[in-house]
């Protein structure tokens, strides 16, 4: 069930896709609203795909021929994928915005292993506007292929291991809480990214954590709370052997392969000399 | 003997048998500042990268029992142990170095783990050879004036361009998880800014409050401002507290450099956590 605030975001949405013009070949909802989880802070994602490449001052004019107001751009300039903010009836939007050569590359190199939150979002894209890509898109990512999970799976094992596990006595060392988080947030970053590949689910964006594991069906017990008690631990070495234990969990959840092998032994060490 | 002579014992008799002309110790150990959880870190110098095969052979003999490696087009890496203490030996061409040095002076060079390898030479102590070395250091004593406007420019990028207020709304509602990561990102170009502005080469954030105690333009109090962001429990406070200390960070860049809009998004995100 759509929340109501998913509903009236939609339908800002549908007004803003509608208002945008022919060269613009497709529209996407994507975030929170596209899933019906939208509340009071959320705003409005949506791709585009343009027939033709763009300039920035292109992008700028077709969203706001569209009706957004006070325009802006965030993130890496030059590049294809032109990102521009700004509001609807109030309402913070953000449009990305894709040439047509460009995105089918893109779902290319999603399908080959490229870590991107965008296979997630086109998986869970809603369709506002469409020349039949987004269908298209969404069967070919309807087969997470086997191969990019063991490789995913392996190479987020890869640190586990990397040196005596004596080592990790060094993110501990008194003062060195910015490291050890550094640490932890590294660990939990690959810690998901096991259980998404494991699950053979795209990886989401990191928001709502809790929510979005909760469906997932292969999965340490209490993944999110343990990870939120690693990071508020107060005490150093207990935060420590909180996020070691849960990747000790996750990697036995996972099929075996050189690095996951290794981790397993290395993780039950360092779970050891932190007891 | 202390930790630290031992280290700097094991780490020459390591050297003394690798076959390699130039062998260079970075890390803790080269900078006098090692521990009992500290490791070894040596830097062979080689005209063509060994395969890997051939690398664990090499630190087989030095008496390194390998448990990690990796190859890459930059570097061969394998790491193991020595009676219980963690030793990584990198195979580099010096050329790749020089590469990175040009790089960073021309202003393109802003990856942050290249960049640590810089201020691994910059602090490396020679084994074995050193000429090398000696003509890095010397380089590196500069600090590139392109450098620094690059790094603080990539440092501010993400402060503006979308809207402030539902931005932190959504920073705040989420899990701690999400909450950790805004921290860190920010905490972490708050820190290679204050390096570049200093012109210092940056490097790994451990032993922070010695590290920005080292730093001559800081905002006041920042290792303990960071310590709170830390460890606060509650969301916005830190935020609040993570936000203020880039707004001060940015402030102390000169006119030289366009920060406008940094500034004035960060003015808008404290006063929407105050």
């Amino acid at each position: 069930m759509a929340t109501a605030r998913s509903e009236e975001l939609r339908v800002v949405a549908q007004r803003v896709a509608d208002a945008l013009p022919s060269e613009v070949i497709e529209v996407v909802l994507t975030g929170s609203v596209s899933r019906g989880m939208a509340d009071e802070v959320s705003d409005v994602e949506m791709l585009l795909v343009t027939a033709e490449p763009l300039e920035l001052e292109e992008a700028y004019a077709i969203a706001r021929g569209a009706g957004l107001e006070d325009l802006d751009t965030w993130g890496t300039q030059g590049v294809p994928a032109k990102r521009v903010s700004g509001y609807v009836e109030r309402e913070p939007f953000e449009l990305i915005m894709w040439p047509r050569d460009f995105a089918e590359a893109e779902l290319d190199a999603l399908l080959a292993g490229k870590l991107s939150s965008a296979a997630d979002a086109l998986a869970h894209g809603v369709s506002l506007r469409t020349s039949g890509l987004l269908a298209k898109w969404q069967q070919r990512l309807g087969d997470y292929p086997e191969e990019v999970a063991a490789a995913r799976i392996e190479e987020a094992a890869l640190p586990w291991g990397g040196f005596t596990p004596a080592g990790l006595l060094t993110v501990i060392r008194p003062g060195e809480r910015l490291s050890l988080l550094e640490w932890m947030l590294d660990g939990a970053v690959r810690v998901l990214r096991i259980v998404y590949a494991v699950n053979r689910v795209w990886e989401p964006t990191t928001k709502r954590l809790a929510m979005r594991v909760e469906r997932l069906a292969v999965k340490p017990d209490r993944l999110a709370e343990r990870i939120t008690e690693a990071m508020t631990e107060p005490d150093l070495r207990r935060a420590l052997a909180i996020m070691t234990e849960l990747q000790l969990d996750t990697v036995r959840l996972a099929p075996d392969g050189p690095n996951v092998v290794r981790a397993r032994r290395w993780l039950e060490d360092a779970l050891a000399l932190l007891a | 003997m202390n930790r630290a002579e031992e280290l700097r014992a094991l780490a020459q008799r390591i050297a003394d048998t690798l076959p390699v002309d130039e062998v260079v110790l970075t890390g803790g150990v080269s900078r006098g500042v090692a521990d009992e959880w500290s490791d070894l870190e040596l830097l062979c110098l080689v005209p063509a990268l060994p395969p890997l095969e051939q690398a664990e052979t090499q630190a087989r003999v030095a008496g390194v029992e390998p448990t990690t490696r990796f190859g890459s087009a930059e570097i061969t890496y394998v790491a193991g142990a020595h009676e219980g203490t963690t030793v990584e030996l990198v195979w580099v061409e010096p050329a790749t170095f020089d590469g990175f040095i040009d790089r960073a002076f021309a202003g393109e060079l802003l990856d942050h783990s290249r960049l640590r390898g810089l201020e691994a030479l910059e602090h490396g102590v020679a084994l074995r050879g050193g000429e090398r070395l000696a003509a890095w250091q010397r380089r590196l004593a500069e600090y590139p004036d392109r450098l620094r406007e690059q790094l603080i420019l990539d440092a501010i990028d993400d402060w503006g361009g979308y809207p402030v207020a539902a931005y932190l709304r959504q920073a705040h509602r989420d899990d701690r998880y999400s909450l950790v990561r805004v921290v860190l990102e920010v905490t972490d170009d708050v820190l290679r800014l204050l390096f570049a502005l200093n012109r210092r080469w940056e490097r790994s954030w451990k032993r922070l409050p010695d590290l920005l105690a080292g730093l001559e333009v800081a905002p006041p109090d920042a290792a303990e401002r960071i310590a709170s962001a830390l460890t606060t429990p509650e969301a916005r406070e830190a935020l609040r507290v993570t936000f203020e200390l880039a707004r001060d960070a940015v402030a102390l860049v000169g006119p030289e450099i366009e920060t406008d809009r940094a500034r004035a998004w960060l003015d808008e995100a404290v006063a929407e956590l105050q």
